[in-house]
C-alpha cells in the first residue's frame, strides 16, 4: 500500500467521525428554536437556556419528574440580591426554565436495588416562564410556555391540553397555579446555598 | 434641633443598605476560596463553580441528600462531544462539583404531606474532582476532595475521616470508590437530553 492512502483513509476516518457527530447530535433533529406555542411564546424566548445556572433540583414523586430548574444571568442575579425574600419582585427580561425528565433508579454499585441513586432518565419537557410587565399584565407580569420532548424521535413540540400538565395556547398556562407562590413573586423554586 | 437633608437621609439609608447587604452575604463570613484539604486539593480548584453548567441532579435516599452535579467548560464540552460514552477519557482541565443539600420535603399546595416535592434544604457539602494526568497518575488522573458546610455557622471546613463520606487528608478519597465507573473514565454522572 502506498504511504499516500494512509493519510487519505485519516481524512475519510475524520470526515466520517464528524459526520456521525453530527448525526447523533439532537441539534440536527429539529430547529426547536423555530417552534411557537399557537398564540403563545416561541421556544427562543429562552435561546441558550442550555447553559444557564442552575437554581434548584427538585423531584416531585406525584408527577414522577426529577427536575433542575436554571434561570438566566438578569433573574439569578435578583436571586442573588434576595428576591423574592426581600419583597421586591423580579425583574422585567427574568427568565426561568425547568428541565424535566422521567426519574431512573441506578442500582448498580455502589448503588442498589434498596438504596438506588435517583437520575434524569428519558427527558419530557422544557418549561419555562418570562418577565414582561407590560405583555403578560394580566398574569402578574409572568409569561408561560411549554414545550413537550418526545424521546423516541429526538424531538420538542408545543405542549397541547393533551399534556401533563395540559396547556391551553396561551402564555397563560402556568398563571392559576403559580397564584400560591404569589408571596413570592409567583415563583415556587427559592435559590438555595452553595 | 435643625432638620437633616432629604439628601443626606438617603445616602444614610443608601450605606446601610449596603452594610446590611455586605452582613447577609455567605462570603463574608469566611473566603471559602483559601480552605485547602491538609495534604490535598484546595477548594479554589473550583473557583466560580456557583456559576457552572448543570450535568444532572440526583436523589440518593441511601445518603439521604439532593444533589446538583455541575462542571467546568472543559468537561462540559467534553460530555457534549460525547466522553465517556465515545471511549474517549475526559481532557486534563475537567472539573466536576457536587453540590449536596439535605432534602426538604414541600407539602405546601399544590403539594401535600402524601405528595410533596423535594428540593434542597440546608447544604450540607461540596465535593469535587478535578482531572491532571500527571499530578493524579497513581487514581487515574483525578484527584478528589471534599468540603462540609456548616449551615449553622455559614462555614465551610475540609472534610475528615469522620464525615460523611470520610475523607482522608490526600486527593484519593473517591477514587476507591469511582473505580466502580471505570468504564466512564470514573464518573458516574452522565449528560442528560435537555
Amino acid at each position: 500500500m502506498k504511504p499516500t492512502l494512509s493519510g487519505a483513509m485519516v481524512i475519510v476516518a475524520l470526515a466520517l467521525a464528524v459526520l456521525g457527530g453530527r448525526v447523533s447530535s439532537a441539534q440536527d433533529k429539529q430547529d426547536k428554536y423555530s417552534l411557537q406555542i399557537p398564540g403563545g411564546l416561541a421556544f427562543s424566548e429562552i435561546r441558550g437556556y442550555e447553559t444557564w445556572q442552575v437554581v434548584a433540583p427538585s423531584l416531585t414523586d406525584a408527577s414522577n419528574v426529577i427536575r433542575v430548574i436554571v434561570a438566566n444571568p438578569v433573574m439569578i442575579k435578583a436571586y442573588q440580591d434576595g428576591v423574592p425574600g426581600n419583597g421586591q419582585p423580579f425583574p422585567d427580561g427574568s427568565k426561568i426554565v425547568k428541565l424535566e425528565w422521567k426519574p431512573k433508579k441506578l442500582t448498580d454499585p455502589p448503588f442498589s436495588a434498596n438504596t438506588p441513586d435517583t437520575v434524569p432518565g428519558d427527558f419530557t419537557e422544557v418549561e419555562f416562564i418570562v418577565k414582561d410587565s407590560k405583555k403578560f399584565a394580566d398574569t402578574h407580569g409572568w409569561g408561560y410556555a411549554m414545550f413537550d420532548y418526545d424521546a423516541a424521535s429526538g424531538t420538542f413540540a408545543p405542549a397541547t391540553t393533551a399534556s401533563k400538565p395540559p396547556v391551553g395556547h396561551d402564555a397563560k398556562c402556568g398563571a392559576a397555579c403559580h397564584t400560591l407562590a404569589a408571596s413570592k413573586d409567583y415563583i415556587f423554586t427559592a435559590y438555595p446555598k452553595r
